[in-house]
C-alpha cells in the first residue's frame, strides 16, 4: 500500500532520479555527481519502501478497535533515549567536520541508526494496545538489521583488539598467547556446553569481561605501538620506485618466505665464500656468465650465504628518453632484492627490453660491498 | 514437519477479545503468494518436484544451445580451413560450449532428478530449505542467461573453459567475454553451493522412519557424494573466480608475471576444483544407472555397500589427482608421480562399480526397456572411457595425449557416453513418474541407437586423431598435417563430423518423443508402477501430491516398495509377488497423516536471484547499476527474513471439516 | 545353441571391424603420430605406452565380453525371478584386487620412465626456447659446451625450425613471454608447457636426420591453430656447416642486385623497428637494433639474419618452399638430407605467393591483434605482425633482399 509519507518519499525519489539523468546528460557522464545523485535515490526509494512498509507508522485505518484502544491513543511514550542518542550524533557530526573525517563518519552512521530506531520504535508502540506484542513487532522488523550489525560490529571489536594485541606483543610470544587463547576458548565453550544449568547471567557477566579486558588490552597496545620490525617494515614502501640501495639499510630477516617462486627460476645466483656464481638449469657447475632472453620476465633468485648483509644487483643497460629540445636523460635500468642476511634468500623479476649488443657496458648481475663480485648477463 | 515453525498469529490483547492483527497480513506490502494454477505459480513455487522440473527444462534448452555449438564446431572442422567460425569465434565457441554443457547441463540436470527424486526416496515432504531451493534454480537460471547474454554485448568468454592465466587477462582478451563467464559462474556456483546444503541437511536429516543409510537407495547415496564434493569444490572455484574479477576490473596482479606471479596459481586452483567436478557430473549418472540396471535385471544391485563405498571413495580420492591435468605444466618429477599413481589408484573403485553392474545384471532376468538400453551403453561407453583415462594416467604418455583429441575422445566417452547416457536413461525410467505418461518405446529405440551410433561415430575417431597428432582448440586443420592415404586425419575428421550431426537427430528424437508422447491420444496414461520398480518414489501417486505421501511410510528394507509386493515363500523360497503396486499404495494411504505443513510460496527467492545478474552487469558497465543491485540484494533479503516460511491462509491444519476423511489439501496439480 | 554361434560371431566380427579400423587408422604417414618414435625419449614414452594399450584393450575386451554374454544368456525369456542375491564377497574382493594388480605392474615403470625423462646430467648442448603469440624463438646460448664443441661463439637466435645435431642429448630450457605455450614434437619428446616466469626442461635428442613436425598444444589465443613449430635434425658435419653459416657476417647486397639495395632501404624504414638482421646499419652507420619492446606486446619479434636458411616463416605456419621442393627436402634420405637442407631456400624455390600475401596483409592470412584501433588495452602495441600497407613495387625489392639473407 502506497500511504502519504511513502508517496512523498517515492515523490523525492524519483525526482532525485531525474535529477541525475538531467546531470549525466549536462555533464557529459560526469560521474561523481550521478553517483551521489543514484545513491540519494536509491535511500529515498529505500527509506519510501520501508515508510510503505510500515504505513507511515499508523495501525490500520480500518481497525477502528485498534485505534481507540492503541496506547498510542492512550498514554504518551514515556522515557525515551533517542532524542538524546540524536542529538549526540549530531554532535559528533558537527564535531567531525571540523576535526576529522573519522569521527563525521562514525557521527553519521550513529545519527542513521538513531533515525532508524526511532521511527520503528515509535512506530511498533503504536501498532497495537499490548505492549508486548508490540515489542514482538518491533524485533521483527529490526531484528534482521539489528542483530548482523551488532554482531559484526562485536567481532570488529574483537579481531580489532585481538590483533592489536598480536601485533605489539614479540614474535616469540605471539605463538603461545595465541595457543593459550585458543585453548581457553575452547575449554569455557565446552565448560558452558557441557553445564547446561550454567546460570545466563553469570555466562554473560564472564563474556563481557573478556570482552572489557580484550578491548582494554587492545586499546592500550594499540596507542603503545607495534613491535619494533613491523615499525620499520612500515615506514619503507615496498612499492616506491627508487635507485637500488636507498631504502631503509635494514636486512629483511626472513627474506625466503616472500619468494613464491623459487622453482623454475631463469637463474639462481649464490654468494658463498666472497665468491659470486650462479647455477642454471641446463649447464652443470658455477657459472660465472649467464644468458637471458631479451625481453622475457626472467625470475633471479639470490641465495646470501655470506655471514654479512647484502643485496643483490642486476643492471641491464640505459634508456636514453629524448624530453624534446635538445634535452635528454639517461636512466640506468637496473633492478635489486632488498637486503638480506645469511641464508636468506631474494627474487627478482627483470625484462632485459635490448640486447647486450645494443649497450656499451656489458650487462650484470653485482653485489655491492664484495669486490670483483660479477656475473655476466649475455642477452642474445 | 519440523521444517516448518509457524508464526504465532493470536494476539492476546486486554481484555481478552482479539484483536485480529496478523503479522504476516499487517507487515507485508505485497500480499504473499497462494496456490494457483497460473503460469505465475512456477515463478513463486517453493515446491521441490516443480523445481526440479523447471531446472530439468532449463538445463535441456542450454544442452541444445551447447549442442548447436558443439555442431558448428565439427562442422568447421569437417573440411581443412573450415570457413564457418573464423578464430574469435571458434575460440569463443568451443570455451561456451565446454561451459555450458558442464556447469549448465550436466550439473543442473543432476540437480534436476535430485531435487525431484531425493525426497521422494528417501520418504520426505520437500527438502529442508524449501526457499533456498527455489532461490538456488533462479541463481542457476538468471547466472545462466547472464552468461549467455555476453554473445549479444560483444563477443564471450574466448579462454578456454579452463580459462588459463595469463590468457585470461584484460590485455590478452580486452572483450568482456571473460567478465562474463567469471560472473555468471560465480552466480550458479552460488545456485551449487545452497543446493549442496540444502540436500545434505535433507539426506541426513529427513529420511523416513527406519530408513539407515545403509538402506538408502544408491541414486540419493550418489547424490549425497556428489553434494559434499560441490560443498568443497564451489568454493576453490570461487576464490579463482574472485582473483580473476580482480585481477580484470580493478587490475589486481594476482597472475601478473613481471610482478613476480606465478600462472601456475590459476592451473592449481582451477584443477583442485576441476577434478571434484568431473566425479560431481559423473556419480550422479552412476547412482541412476545403477537405480535402472537392478530394475530391469529383476535382481537387487550387486554389492550395494561397495557400490556405495566406492562411491564415497571416489569422492575423497578425487581431491588428490587433480593435478594429472597438469601433466606436461612443468611440475617436476616427484610432484607428476605422485599424482600419477594416485590416478592410477582412482580408477579401482571406478572399475568396482563396472563390475558390479555387469554382476548385477548376471544372473538376472534382463528386459531390454529403453532405459536398461541407456544404462547398458553407459557401461561399456564408460569403460572404454575409462580404460583411456588409464593410459593417460601413465604420466609419459599423458605428455604425448594432453592437449591432443585424444583427450577429448576421452572425456566425452566419460562425459557423454557416461554422464549424459546416464542422464538420458533417467529420462526415459522417471518419465512416467513425472508426468504420468510413459516416453514412446518406440521411437524410444531410435533415439537410443541413433545416439550411441552418433556418439561413437564422433568421438571413437578422435582417439585416432589424437594418437595421430591432432592438438585441441585447433580453429583449423590442413592437408599439409593430414598425412597421406585414405585413412588421414582429414578422414576421421570427417567421419567424427558427420557422427555428430546423427547425434543431433538422436537427441532431436528425444524431443519429437516428448512431443509425440504428450500431444497424441494414443498414449495412455502409464500405470502406478511400469517398470516393476524396487525404491520409495514410485509407492506414491504418479505424479506425486505436492506432500508427496499421506504417510510417511516405515522402512525395513533396502529396495522398500520392492519387498512390499514380492515375499519369499517360507517353504520353497520362490519369490512370489503378494500384492500390486496399487495395493501397497492403498494400504498406505488407509492411514493418513494429518498435520501436515507444507512450505508456502515465496517471491523472495527469485526477486533475490534476480538482483545478481544486475550487480553483474553493474561491475562490467557501470557503478551505478551495481548501486542498484546491491540495494536490491538488501530489500530482498530484508523482506525474505521477515517472512514466515508457512503464511497463516496457506495451511493444510487444521483438516477441512466434512471432507469425507480427506486430511490433506490438495493443490494445484502437476504435470 | 544356433543363436549362441549367431553371437560370438558377430562379437567376433565386431572385435575383427574395429581392431582393423583401428590398424587403418594408425597404417599412414602422420607428420605428428605419437606411436612413431625418431628418438630416444620418444621411445621410452613408446615402450610404456605400448604394453598399457594392449593391457587396457585386453580388459575391455573382457569387459565388452561379459556384457554381451550376460545381455545374450540372462535376456528375459520368461524364467522364474532371480534369487534377490546382494552380492558374494569373496568374488567381489577378487575383482577389486585384479585391477590393483594390473595397475601396480603398470605402475612401476610409469615411475622408472617418469624420472628417467627428468634427467638433466647427461645433457650435451643446451638451448633457450620461448615462445609468444603465436612463434616461437630458440637461442643458442655461446657458453659451455655450446661454445666449446659445436663451435658457436656467438648466440644464434633464430625461429620457427629448431636445428639440432644428430644423437646428441639436446636439452631446451621452455619458456614464453607472455601467455602459456606448449612445445611438442610428438617423433621426439612428450610436451612441456612453456610458462611466463618460469623455466622448464625438455629432452630432446633425434637419432635420425630429417624434419619432424610439432605444433603447440596449449591454447594460446586468437591464432593457437596458427602457431606450428619443426625441429630440424642433422648430421654433425652438417650441423657444423650449419653453425658456421649462421655466425657469417652480414653482408650488404650487391650494386648489381638493384631490387635487393632498395630491398635494404625499405627493410630499415619498414621491418628493422621490430624484426632484428645482425650486421644491418643505420644510415648513418650505426649498427640497427631493432625494438619490438616498444611494438608488440611479447616485446620480440623473429630474428630475420638468416631467413631463407629455414623452411618456415610466420610461425612456422607456411612454407618458404614451395610444394614440390618441399617435399623434396622433406622426402629426402638421411644421408641427402643434410645437403638439401642446408641448401636453403633458393629464389626457383621460393613459395611466392604465400610470402607475398603474408607481406601485402599479415593479420588477413593469419589471426592477429594488430588494428590500430583496437590496442586500447595493450596501450598500442601489436600482438602480432600489422599490415604495412606495402605496394607491389615495395613487396617485390623486400622478397629480393629477403632472399638474400642466407
Amino acid at each position: 500500500m502506497i500511504t502519504t509519507g511513502s508517496k512523498f518519499l517515492y515523490g523525492l525519489g524519483t525526482a532525485t532520479t531525474v535529477a541525475a539523468i538531467l546531470w549525466f546528460i549536462a555533464n557529459d557522464g560526469g560521474s561523481i555527481g550521478v553517483v551521489a545523485l543514484a545513491f540519494l535515490a536509491v535511500a529515498l526509494f529505500f527509506i519510501g519502501a520501508i515508510a510503505s512498509f510500515v504505513r507511515d507508522g499508523h495501525v490500520l485505518s480500518t481497525e477502528t478497535e485498534a485505534h481507540a484502544s492503541s496506547n498510542a491513543a492512550q498514554r504518551g511514550v514515556g522515557r525515551s533515549w533517542f532524542p538524546f542518542g540524536t542529538a549526540f550524533a549530531t554532535g559528533m557530526v558537527a564535531v567531525g567536520l571540523v576535526s576529522s573525517p573519522g569521527i563525521f563518519k562514525v557521527g553519521i552512521c550513529l545519527q542513521f541508526a538513531m533515525l532508524g530506531e526511532w521511527l520503528i520504535k515509535n512506530w511498533s508502540d503504536r501498532a497495537s494496545s499490548n505492549p508486548a506484542y508490540n515489542e514482538k513487532v518491533r524485533s521483527w522488523v529490526v531484528h534482521p538489521l539489528e542483530i548482523p550489525v551488532g554482531g559484526s560490529l562485536l567481532l570488529a571489536v574483537i579481531v580489532l583488539s585481538f590483533s592489536r594485541i598480536m601485533l605489539s606483543i614479540s614474535k616469540e610470544s605471539g605463538p603461545i598467547v595465541f595457543a593459550i587463547a585458543g585453548a581457553l576458548v575452547l575449554f569455557v565453550g565446552s565448560m558452558i556446553s557441557v553445564r547446561r544449568g550454567a546460570s545466563r547471567r553469570i555466562v554473560g557477566a564472564l563474556a563481557g569481561v573478556v570482552l572489557v579486558a580484550l578491548s582494554g588490552a587492545g586499546i592500550a597496545l594499540a596507542l603503545d605501538g607495534e613491535r619494533h620490525e613491523l615499525t620499520v617494515a612500515a615506514e619503507e614502501d615496498h612499492f616506491a620506485h627508487r635507485p637500488c640501495g636507498e631504502e631503509a639499510e635494514e636486512a629483511d630477516e626472513d627474506a625466503g618466505r616472500a619468494v613464491s617462486a623459487k622453482s623454475s627460476v631463469a637463474a639462481t645466483v649464490i654468494l658463498r665464500d666472497g665468491r659470486l656464481f650462479a647455477e642454471m638449469d641446463g649447464w652443470a657447475g658455477e657459472l660465472s656468465a649467464i644468458t637471458l632472453q631479451r625481453s622475457n620476465p626472467s625470475n633471479i633468485l639470490f641465495i646470501n650465504e655470506d655471514d654479512h648483509e647484502h643485496r643483490m644487483v642486476v643492471t641491464y643497460g640505459m634508456i636514453t628518453e629524448d624530453l624534446g629540445g635538445g634535452v635528454s636523460k639517461d636512466t640506468v635500468l637496473e633492478a635489486c632484492t632488498s637486503l638480506i642476511g645469511k641464508g636468506g634468500t631474494q627474487a627478482v623479476s627483470v625484462v632485459i627490453p635490448k640486447p647486450s649488443f645494443a649497450s656499451e657496458e656489458p650487462y650484470s648481475i653485482t653485489v655491492p660491498g664484495v669486490e670483483g663480485a660479477s656475473i655476466e648477463i649475455q642477452v642474445p | 514437519m519440523a521444517i516448518i515453525e509457524r508464526p504465532s498469529s493470536e494476539v492476546a490483547v486486554v481484555g481478552g477479545a482479539s484483536v485480529g492483527v496478523k503479522p504476516s497480513e499487517a507487515l507485508g506490502v505485497f500480499k504473499r503468494p497462494a496456490a494457483s494454477t497460473s503460469w505465475r505459480d512456477w515463478l513463486v513455487t517453493v515446491d521441490h518436484k516443480k523445481l526440479g522440473i523447471m531446472y530439468g527444462v532449463a538445463a535441456f534448452f542450454f544442452f541444445i544451445v551447447g549442442g548447436v555449438e558443439a555442431l558448428l564446431i565439427r562442422l568447421q572442422l569437417i573440411a581443412p580451413n573450415g570457413k564457418v567460425l573464423n578464430a574469435d569465434q571458434y575460440n569463443q565457441m568451443f570455451t561456451m560450449h565446454a561451459t555450458t554443457m558442464v556447469f549448465l547441463f550436466v550439473m543442473p540436470m543432476a540437480a534436476a532428478f535430485a531435487n525431484y527424486f531425493v525426497p521422494l526416496q528417501i520418504g520426505a515432504r520437500d527438502v529442508a530449505f524449501p526457499r533456498i531451493n527455489a532461490f538456488g534454480f533462479w541463481c542457476f537460471l538468471f547466472g545462466g542467461i547472464f552468461l549467455n547474454s555476453a554473445w549479444f554485448l560483444g563477443g564471450a568468454a574466448d579462454g578456454g573453459w579452463f580459462m588459463y592465466a595469463p590468457n585470461s587477462s584484460t590485455l590478452f582478451s580486452p572483450s568482456h567475454g571473460i567478465d562474463f563467464w567469471t560472473m555468471g559462474l560465480q552466480i550458479t556456483g552460488i545456485a551449487s553451493l545452497t543446493g549442496a546444503i540444502n540436500l545434505i541437511v535433507t539426506i541426513l536429516n529427513m529420511r523416513a522412519p527406519g530408513m539407515k543409510l545403509m538402506r538408502m537407495p544408491i541414486f540419493t547415496w550418489m547424490v549425497l557424494v556428489v553434494q559434499f564434493l560441490l560443498l568443497f569444490a564451489i568454493p576453490v572455484i570461487t576464490v579463482a573466480l574472485f582473483l580473476l574479477t580482480f585481477q580484470r576490473s580493478f587490475d589486481a596482479t594476482f597472475f601478473d608475471v613481471a610482478s613476480g606471479a606465478d600462472p601456475l596459481l590459476w592451473q592449481h586452483l582451477f584443477w583442485i576444483f576441476g577434478h571434484p567436478e568431473v566425479y560431481i557430473l559423473i556419480l550422479p549418472s552412476f547412482g541412476i544407472v545403477s537405480e535402472i540396471l537392478p530394475v530391469f535385471s529383476k535382481k537387487p544391485l550387486f554389492g550395494y555397500p561397495i557400490v556405495a563405498m566406492s562411491g564415497a571413495a571416489i569422492g575423497f580420492v578425487g581431491w588428490g589427482v587433480w593435478a594429472h591435468h597438469m601433466f606436461a605444466s612443468g611440475l617436476g618429477p616427484v610432484s607428476v608421480t605422485v599424482f600419477s599413481m594416485a590416478t592410477m589408484a582412482i580408477a579401482v573403485p571406478t572399475g568396482v562399480k563396472i563390475v558390479n553392474w555387469v554382476m548385477t545384471m548376471w544372473g538376472g532376468k534382463l528386459s531390454f526397456t529403453v532405459p536398461m538400453l541407456f544404462s547398458i551403453a553407459l557401461v561399456v561407453q564408460f569403460t572404454i572411457g575409462g580404460l583411456s583415462g588409464v593410459t593417460h594416467a601413465v604420466a609419459p604418455s599423458d605428455t604425448q595425449q594432453t592437449d591432443t583429441y585424444y583427450i577429448v575422445a576421452h572425456f566425452h566417452y566419460v562425459l557423454f557416453g557416461g554422464a549424459i547416457f546416464g542422464l538420458f536413461a533417467g529420462f526415459y525410467y522417471w518419465w512416467p513418474k513425472m508426468f504420468r505418461k510413459q516416453l514412446s518405446e518406440g521411437i524410444g529405440r531410435w533415439n537410443f541407437w541413433l545416439m550411441v551410433v552418433g556418439m561413437n561415430l564422433t568421438f571413437g575417431p578422435m582417439h585416432i586423431l589424437g594418437l595421430q597428432g591432432q592438438p585441441r582448440r585447433m580453429q583449423v586443420w590442413t592437408e599439409a598435417r593430414a598425412g597421406e592415404g585414405f585413412f588421414n586425419l582429414g578422414f576421421w575428421n570427417r567421419v567424427s563430423s558427420i557422427g555428430s550431426l546423427l547425434l543431433a537427430v538422436g537427441v532431436l528424437l528425444f524431443i519429437i518423443n516428448v512431443v509425440y508422447t504428450h500431444k497424441s491420444k494414443k498414449v495412455a496414461i502409464a500405470p502406478l508402477d511400469p517398470w516393476d520398480a524396487r525404491t520409495l518414489e514410485w509407492m506414491t501417486d504418479s505424479p506425486p501430491k505436492e506432500h508427496n505421501f499421506d504417510t510417511i511410510p516405515t522402512i525395513n528394507n533396502l529396495d522398500e516398495f520392492f519387498h512390499r509386493k514380492y515375499a519369499q515363500d517360507a517353504n520353497t523360497h520362490e519369490l512370489t509377488q503378494v500384492a500390486t503396486a496399487e495395493e501397497v499404495l492403498a494400504e498406505m494411504n488407509a492411514h493418513p497423516d494429518e498435520h501436515i505443513h507444507m512450505p508456502s510460496r515465496s517471491y523472495w527467492p527469485i526477486l533475490l536471484a534476480l538482483a545478481l545478474p544486475i550487480i553483474g552487469y553493474g561491475l562490467i558497465y557501470n557503478r551505478v547499476i551495481l548501486a542498484v543491485g546491491a540495494a536490491m540484494v538488501v530489500l530482498t533479503m530484508f523482506g525474505w527474513s521477515m517472512e514466515p516460511s508457512t503464511s497463516p491462509d496457506d495451511d493444510f491444519d487444521p483438516p477441512a471439516p466434512g471432507d469425507g476423511g480427506g486430511h490433506t489439501k490438495e493443490l494445484a496439480p502437476l504435470g | 545353441m544356433k543363436s549362441s554361434r549367431r553371437w560370438s560371431t558377430a562379437i567376433k566380427s565386431t572385435l575383427a571391424v574395429s581392431a582393423l579400423t583401428f590398424l587403418a587408422g594408425c597404417a599412414k604417414d602422420a607428420p605428428q603420430d605419437t606411436w612413431q618414435p625418431a628418438g630416444p625419449n620418444a621411445e621410452k614414452i613408446d615402450n610404456l605406452q605400448r604394453p598399457v594399450f594392449y593391457v587396457a584393450g585386453i580388459v575391455g575386451v573382457i569387459v565388452f565380453a561379459a556384457v554381451a554374454w550376460v545381455i545374450f544368456r540372462y535376456r528375459d525369456r520368461g524364467q522364474a525371478l532371480p534369487e534377490q542375491t546382494h552380492g558374494k564377497p569373496a568374488l567381489e574382493i577378487t575383482l577389486t584386487v585384479i585391477p590393483v594388480l594390473i595397475l601396480i605392474g603398470v605402475g612401476v615403470p610409469t615411475v622408472g620412465t617418469i624420472f628417467d625423462l627428468a634427467k638433466t646430467s647427461d645433457t650435451e648442448m643446451t638451448i633457450n626456447v620461448t615462445g609468444q603469440q603465436w612463434w616461437w624463438e630458440y637461442d643458442y646460448p655461446a657458453v659451455g659446451d655450446n661454445a666449446d664443441v659445436y663451435g658457436i661463439s656467438e648466440p644464434i637466435v633464430t625461429s620457427g625450425q629448431l636445428v639440432i645435431p644428430e644423437d646428441t642429448k639436446v636439452l631446451l630450457r621452455v619458456t614464453s613471454r607472455d601467455v602459456i605455450h606448449s612445445y611438442w614434437i610428438p617423433k621426439l619428446n612428450g610436451k612441456k608447457d612453456g610458462v611466463p616466469g618460469r623455466v622448464h626442461l625438455l629432452r630432446l635428442e633425434g637419432s635420425e636426420p630429417g624434419i619432424y613436425a610439432g605444433q603447440c598444444t596449449e591454447f594460446c589465443g586468437l591464432s593457437h591453430a596458427y602457431m606450428r613449430m619443426e625441429t630440424v635434425v642433422l648430421s654433425k658435419t652438417d650441423y657444423a656447416a650449419w653453425v658456421a653459416n649462421q655466425l657469417e657476417p652480414y653482408a650488404s647486397p650487391s650494386a648489381d642486385n638493384a631490387l635487393a639495395v632498395e630491398g635494404e632501404k625499405l627493410f630499415l624504414q619498414q621491418c628493422a623497428r621490430c624484426h632484428q638482421v645482425n650486421g644491418l646499419l643505420n644510415p648513418d652507420g650505426t649498427p640497427n637494433i631493432a625494438a619490438p619492446d616498444q611494438y608488440v606486446v611479447s616485446g620480440a619479434a623473429p630474428n630475420l639474419t638468416n631467413l631463407m636458411t629455414r623452411n618456415t616463416f610466420a610461425g612456422a605456419s607456411w612454407d618458404l618452399l614451395t610444394p614440390e621442393c618441399r617435399d623434396d627436402v622433406w622426402n629426402a634420405s638421411s644421408a641427402e638430407f643434410g645437403a638439401k637442407y642446408l641448401a636453403g631456400v633458393s629464389e626457383d624455390c621460393l613459395n611466392q605467393k604465400d610470402l607475398r600475401e603474408w607481406l601485402r596483409n599479415a593479420p588477413e592470412k593469419k589471426p592477429m591483434y594488430a588494428d590500430p584501433t583496437k590496442l586500447t588495452e595493450t596501450g598500442g602495441k601489436y600482438r602480432g605482425m600489422p599490415a604495412l600497407g606495402l605496394t607491389e613495387d615495395q613487396i617485390n625489392a623486400i622478397v629480393a633482399y629477403l632472399l638474400e639473407r642466407k
